[in-house]
């Protein structure tokens, strides 16, 4: 088969030789196709030759052609870093040149405008997210700073912000910043590296988790309503007016001598897609007790509060209450937060947690497990417990290092801390899920 | 849901010459993240490499959706419709194609992200910003598309875009030509042709790899002539018509305030629906187009007037002309202010330039244009411009009065005056908190395409015109006319114009009327309704010039001082120009018949010097011979004068003249009966109409006139006409006439004024020296007054000696005189010959008319096909008038 791969003209007579060559000489008019030879099988040996022909094709081609590809595929990706490392080289040798060792630079900046008029958005950024288009190329973009003109006192909760690249989906770092650490004026985000490669869109977004959080500022109103900051929801302040915005290049990490502070990143996205997701009040609905414990009370304690769109999770003095939602955590899920308050002023301390459990096990099991410090199967997920008090919100974040590869169950856990579970009406609500994309979905072949 | 997951959308993948790079294509198509199947088309375009057959089948050999197609070498045009009709034949349910150049890369999300908006906003394509890679550059192809931009601009779209399936259901296909080396700018341009539009998507990109050298880049080095291919193969979408409708949809010429209203029109073409916009969204445009001129549009004129106001200009069939005339003031000064005059008889459109502190008084509407009101807000200037609605005016500026007919109706006069409106405006622009942050460019791509507020000027340029008629194709289709004139008063050539306007409307037309070199026309009741527009241009345009000389006869050349950009802004984009005597029209002929319409020149008569050497319009016209698909003569006679130029047979249509007004039935019936009845023997009563001038005998008319009451006949004479007057009142024919007892009146133009002469005469004397065919002998004959003419021109084409009129060979002016006092003596007798020659002209003119003379040429304007891109119905996708229903969004 030397030097006929892939093409090969089989005939199993002289006629067909002729017109088989007769057809392949016609075909020499589109350029791209290599001569092909023509092999007669000789009567004799007519069948034991088809099925070697028949071998070829399908065994060994296939397999040939699915390694080939996987080649092609690396290929590509080593082709595409290239690129990216031979313009960084060129910039670096550039700055090198030219002394530019300005450790930070501000190529944007839009001041914030105190309309009185404004509502504020801290309803907006916690029931949604402000997405802020960035009006300069993403080239060399190490950080970026966002006003904040007035921060609640005594209100718990953070700062969703992440950033990714408008045209491809790919995100580039998340910050999760308490609200303690945000100070009135602006606030500096460091990026994980100064943004490279092809210039393109950057696109900010902020959302918000737990109590009143920091009041943004806009800024003034402007012509161009794709760079004005947008919600999903109408409200009036946006209308036609950015975040107050300032954007820097330099060092990644450095913060511009101005500004007070500088958040580094929670984490680095570097490439993947981020989809923020909230869970809809009709799963939440759907939650199942799925308590272990000996007592038994007279009154649920676990049920979803309609007006609140919050899962009641009433701790008891023994055991684990717990409430299941089946079917809502959906693969490539790397973090779960909520939100958790005992709203009543007499209400007992307790802890509570949220648990993550593969659609197949038990879940019962489970929580039997954790309740007698056994340890978890490595498919399911704990958060681990969190103390609460009453009254005093507080927030529970759920990283996994891992993005979930499946479906997965969601239980709302929660035990008593003390001797008393006395008016511990402990509600869990705000659940916001953060998956990660990185593999392409299935798609069917066309015409398959 | 279920359905979108299904929709397949075909990646196509023309190739050539990229047989190391086809790899990333391909690699970064099948990474492509989509909730729709997606198939690869991959078009091998004779690539000579073997390496390309062994890539691509190990390719299609892993990959179920790469499908290879491999062709002889046909050009990138070729290989990517191989491609297409690859995909309607194999994948027939594909939704959409997306191209994809074999160097080039999408990224993960493009096809997925462009299918999407494709659907949502149901255009043509949709297409995104550029971004190349190895050479780096990139490019912000403006937030809303454009069609005036693409076709007059650039190439806004690389065909890295997702287009409907639609798009080539319809038949639409890439230029095979490889000559062409804008193949892709050329495709759209054939999508805009049938209709299609096309729709940006910031929201994606894909990678555009940029070498140092490309094909772009050559077929730029030879950008003029590519430009002049695109021209002509789409002359439909280069036309006038074509781009001013894009230009009234996508970047409005002009803003209009409407006092009291809170509104603003906004328009190109004020025959069509106007948009509009309140004040709060104009403040946002007029900052927007200052920091994004890409981006935002804001008119580049602003007018304010009333309601009312705007509806008597509509009425006047003068606005598109009123228009051109206040652009170019605007450019002349500062600010233009216009007066309405009701005229009965006439319209006209006159102005004067005044200087700074000029003192006006109230204007109907006032015009500026925004670049002035950007440097108002600009320099501070408020309290300058402010003035204009004061009776002292700072700027410097123009008033304008046009005159016309106003309609019975009672008027409302509007409270605020359109000065106050404007200043409104004015205020609100300069106190907007926009103001401050409009310097700010928000798109960070660098800019690529014009200011949308210029567009106006490339317009111009395109055309060659300047300023552009502002008016668009209408519903219909319906097919364009312009008739030139040099003059719109009452002399026959321009009424024969008419009733060619008047013919031609009736047959279909959209009919303009160009008084060029005039300012005003009187109003003639019998063509009134003739035309649907009325434009006046006199200045830069002269009646006569000698830049050239064409057998000894003068002709106008085109390095004559005159306003070509003016006629040419003017005149372009009609279906069928009817040049009627406009000398200075002739060079533009052959540009504009180029460019799509059909040209045809109107010849009435050939004149003489005072040495009697022929001469007049039909030499300057035969000059341009070549430039004109047909010419009209008023007679057989000049029409073999014409083709003895050289003017072929087959050219020329001979339209015999017919009455320049007609009469009723019941006249009709009265006069026929008095004719009948005759007058006994009272004295004869002879008429004599026009110019008293030698060109129409005057001198022989009074030798008659004199011989007759020599001799005594009993006759009575009337002379209506005017002269031109020497310094010697003795010259004057008018008091030789009345000497001789001459009944003599200044001239009437009123058709019944007229008809009340001829029906009191009962010989009309026509002794001219030359003539062409002299209307004046149809109406006599319409009323049976007996023609009595010398045989000139093509007046042995309307009378038939003897029957309906009596000739008279043209000789020595003696013998003449002596002829035509001969006949009336004999015909003073002889009252029953006069009968039968009055009843003979009646059955004549019954016989006449311009319907039937104008048949052939009619005949022939039909075959003019209207040149327009087909327009689709937004609502259903539709083509206006047209079966086929391609469920894509259309252009309005």
């Amino acid at each position: 088969m030397r030097g006929t791969f892939p093409l090969i003209g089989v005939a199993a007579s002289d006629a067909g030789s002729k017109a088989l060559q007769a057809a392949l000489k016609r075909l020499r008019k589109i350029g791209s196709l290599p001569d092909v030879p023509v092999i007669r099988l000789q009567e004799a040996a007519l069948a034991s030759d088809a099925e070697l022909v028949v071998q070829v094709l399908e065994g060994g081609l296939g397999r040939l052609s699915r390694h080939m590809a996987g080649a092609n595929t690396e290929l590509a990706t080593l082709r595409r870093e290239r690129e990216t490392l031979f313009e960084n080289y060129r910039a670096l040798e550039n700055a090198f040149h030219a002394r530019n060792w300005d450790t930070v630079s501000e190529v944007f900046g839009h001041g914030p405008f105190i309309d009185p008029k404004d509502q504020g958005l801290a309803a907006l950024l916690r029931e949604t997210e402000i997405v802020q288009l960035f009006p300069v190329s993403s080239y060399a973009v190490s950080g970026f700073a966002v006003h904040v003109r007035d921060i609640p006192a005594d209100e718990t909760g953070q700062l969703v912000v992440t950033l990714d690249y408008v045209e491809s989906g790919e995100g580039i770092a998340e910050w999760l910043i308490p609200y303690d650490s945000i100070t009135e004026g602006w606030n500096f985000f460091s990026l994980p590296k100064a943004c490279d490669g092809s210039p393109r869109t950057l696109r900010l977004k902020i959302s918000a988790t737990g109590g009143l959080p920091p009041e943004l500022s806009l800024g003034h109103v402007i012509t161009n309503e794709r760079y004005a900051a947008q919600a999903r929801m109408p409200h009036a302040d946006l209308d036609m007016r950015p975040l107050a915005l300032r954007i820097f290049t330099g060092l990644p990490g450095a913060r511009p001598t101005a500004l007070p502070n500088v958040f580094t990143p929670s984490t680095v996205i570097s490439g993947r897609k981020v989809e923020d997701y909230r869970l809809p009040v009709e799963l939440l609905r759907a939650v199942a007790n799925v308590s272990l414990s000996p007592i038994e009370p007279s009154f649920p304690t676990v049920r979803f509060l309609e007006l609140e769109d919050a899962i009641v999770c009433h701790p008891l003095s023994e055991g684990i209450t717990a409430g299941a939602v089946r079917r809502v955590v959906a693969p490539g899920t790397a973090r779960i937060s909520a939100r958790a308050v005992i709203d009543h002023p007499e209400g007992k301390p307790g802890t509570v947690g949220l648990m993550l459990v593969p659609l197949s096990a038990d879940i019962r099991k489970q929580i039997e497990a954790l309740a007698d410090g056994r340890s978890l199967p490595p498919t399911t997920f704990f958060s681990g417990w969190t103390e609460i008090t009453a009254e005093q919100p507080i927030d529970i974040n759920f990283m996994l290092e891992i993005p979930t590869s499946r479906t997965m169950d969601l239980v709302v856990l929660s035990k008593a801390a003390t001797n008393s579970v006395d008016f511990a009406w402990l509600k869990v609500f705000n659940f916001r899920l953060v998956k990660y994309l990185e593999k392409s979905p299935v798609r069917e072949v066309a015409n398959a | 849901m279920r359905d979108e997951a299904q929709d397949l959308i075909a990646i196509a993948m023309p190739l050539y010459g990229h047989a190391a790079l086809v790899i990333e294509a391909l690699e970064s198509a099948l990474a492509s993240v989509s909730a729709c199947r997606l198939a690869i088309v991959v078009s091998v375009d004779g690539d000579p490499h073997h390496e390309v057959f062994d890539q691509l089948t190990l390719h299609a050999a892993a990959h179920p959706e790469v499908h290879v197609i491999f062709g002889e070498n046909a050009g990138p045009g070729g290989a990517r419709n191989r491609a297409i009709d690859y995909i309607l034949e194999e994948l027939p349910e594909a939704k959409a194609v997306y191209f994809l150049d074999a160097d080039n890369r999408v990224l993960p999300d493009t096809v997925e992200t462009l299918y999407r908006r494709l659907k949502a906003s149901e255009a043509g394509w949709v297409y995104t910003n550029i971004d190349t890679f190895s050479v780096n550059w990139r490019a912000h192809y403006g937030d809303s598309y454009s069609r005036l931009i693409h076709c007059i601009s650039d190439n806004i779209c690389d065909t890295g875009s997702m287009i409907s399936i639609d798009v080539f259901r319809a038949g639409v296909r890439f230029e095979e030509d490889r000559q062409n080396g804008f193949e892709d700018w050329e495709f759209w341009l054939s999508a805009i042709e049938k209709g299609f539009v096309g729709e940006p998507c910031h929201d994606t990109a894909f990678e555009y790899r940029l070498r140092a050298e490309s094909r772009f880049k050559e077929a730029n080095r030879d950008r003029p002539a590519a430009m002049s291919f695109l021209r002509r193969r789409h002359k439909a979408l280069f036309r006038r018509p074509a781009l001013v409708g894009f230009e009234h949809e996508e970047a409005p010429r002009y803003a209009l305030i409407r006092t009291g209203e809170g509104m603003l029109d906004v328009f190109t073409d004020p025959t069509l629906p106007a948009g509009q916009i309140g004040f709060d969204e104009a403040v946002r445009a007029f900052w927007g187009h200052v920091g994004e001129p890409d981006n935002v549009h804001f008119p580049p004129f602003i007018a304010a007037c009333g309601s009312e106001t705007l509806k008597l200009l509509a009425r006047s069939r003068l606005l598109p002309n009123l228009l051109c005339h206040l652009e170019t003031l605007a450019e002349r000064c500062n600010v233009v202010f216009v007066e309405l005059c009701n005229a009965v008889s006439q319209r006209s459109i006159e102005w004067e330039i005044l200087p700074s502190g000029a003192r006006q008084g109230a204007a109907d509407l006032t015009f500026v244009s925004t670049g002035l009101i950007r440097n108002v807000i600009d320099d501070d200037a408020l309290d300058w411009f402010s003035s204009i609605g004061r009776d002292q005016t700072w700027p410097t500026s123009a008033r304008l009065k046009i005159s016309f007919p106003f309609p019975k109706a009672p008027q409302r006069r509007s409270l605020i005056r359109p000065e106050q409106a404007l200043l409104n405006l004015v205020s609100a622009l300069t106190t907007s908190p926009l103001r401050p942050t409009a310097s700010t460019r928000w798109t960070w791509r660098p800019r690529r395409l014009p200011a949308l507020s210029e567009l106006y000027k490339l317009l111009r340029t395109e055309l060659g015109g300047s300023p552009v008629l502002p008016v668009a194709h209408h519903a219909g289709p319906r097919r364009t006319a312009a008739v030139l004139v040099p003059n719109a008063s009452f002399g026959g050539a321009e009424k024969v114009a008419y009733a060619a306007g008047r013919e031609l409307r009736q047959n279909g037309f959209e009919t303009h009327l160009f008084v060029l070199g005039s300012e005003r026309m009187d109003v003639l009741d019998e063509f009134d309704q003739a035309f649907d527009h009325l434009h006046f241009w006199k200045d830069g345009i002269p009646a006569w010039g000698g830049s050239g000389q064409f057998l000894g006869q003068d002709f106008i050349t085109d390095e004559h001082p005159l306003d070509w950009a003016g006629l040419k802004g003017l005149l372009s984009g009609f279906d069928l120009i009817v040049n009627n005597h406009v000398m200075a029209a002739h060079p533009l002929m052959a540009q504009l018949r180029s460019a799509g319409t059909r040209t045809a020149c109107y010849l009435h008569v050939v004149d003489e010097t005072a040495l009697r050497r022929p001469a007049g319009q039909p030499y300057a016209a035969i000059a341009f011979e070549h430039a004109y698909d047909a010419f009209l003569t008023c007679s057989e006679q000049l029409k073999s004068y014409l083709h003895s130029f050289g003017v072929p047979f087959g050219k020329i249509f001979a339209v015999p003249n017919a009455a320049s007004f007609s009469i009723d039935a019941k006249l009709r019936a009265q006069v026929s009966e008095a004719r009948k009845a005759g007058r006994g023997n009272e004295p004869l009563r002879l008429l004599y109409m026009g110019r008293l001038d030698r060109q129409k005998g005057i001198d022989r008319l009074h030798g008659m006139l004199a011989q007759l009451k020599e001799r005594g006949v009993p006759i009575e004479a009337r002379a209506i006409g005017g002269e031109i007057l020497s310094d010697d009142p003795s010259s004057s024919w008018m008091t030789r006439l009345r000497s001789l007892d001459v009944d003599v009146a200044p001239p009437v133009f009123a058709a019944k004024d007229i008809a009340a002469h001829l029906a009191w005469a009962d010989i009309l004397v026509m002794p001219s020296r030359w003539e062409g065919a002299p209307l004046m002998i149809a109406e006599a004959q319409q009323l049976g007054c007996v023609p009595m003419a010398t045989a000139v021109g093509a007046v042995e084409e309307l009378v038939v000696d003897g029957e309906d009129g009596v000739l008279i060979g043209n000789a020595a002016d003696a013998r003449i005189v002596v002829e035509m006092a001969r006949t009336i003596a004999t015909l003073a007798q002889d009252r029953a010959t006069l009968g039968r020659l009055a009843e003979g002209a009646l059955a004549t003119a019954a016989e006449r008319s311009w319907s039937a003379s104008f048949a052939d040429f009619i005949a022939w304007s039909d075959t003019i096909a209207p040149t327009a891109p087909i327009q689709r119905n937004i609502a259903s996708g539709e083509r206006a008038g047209d079966e086929a229903a391609p469920s894509v969004r259309a252009v309005a």
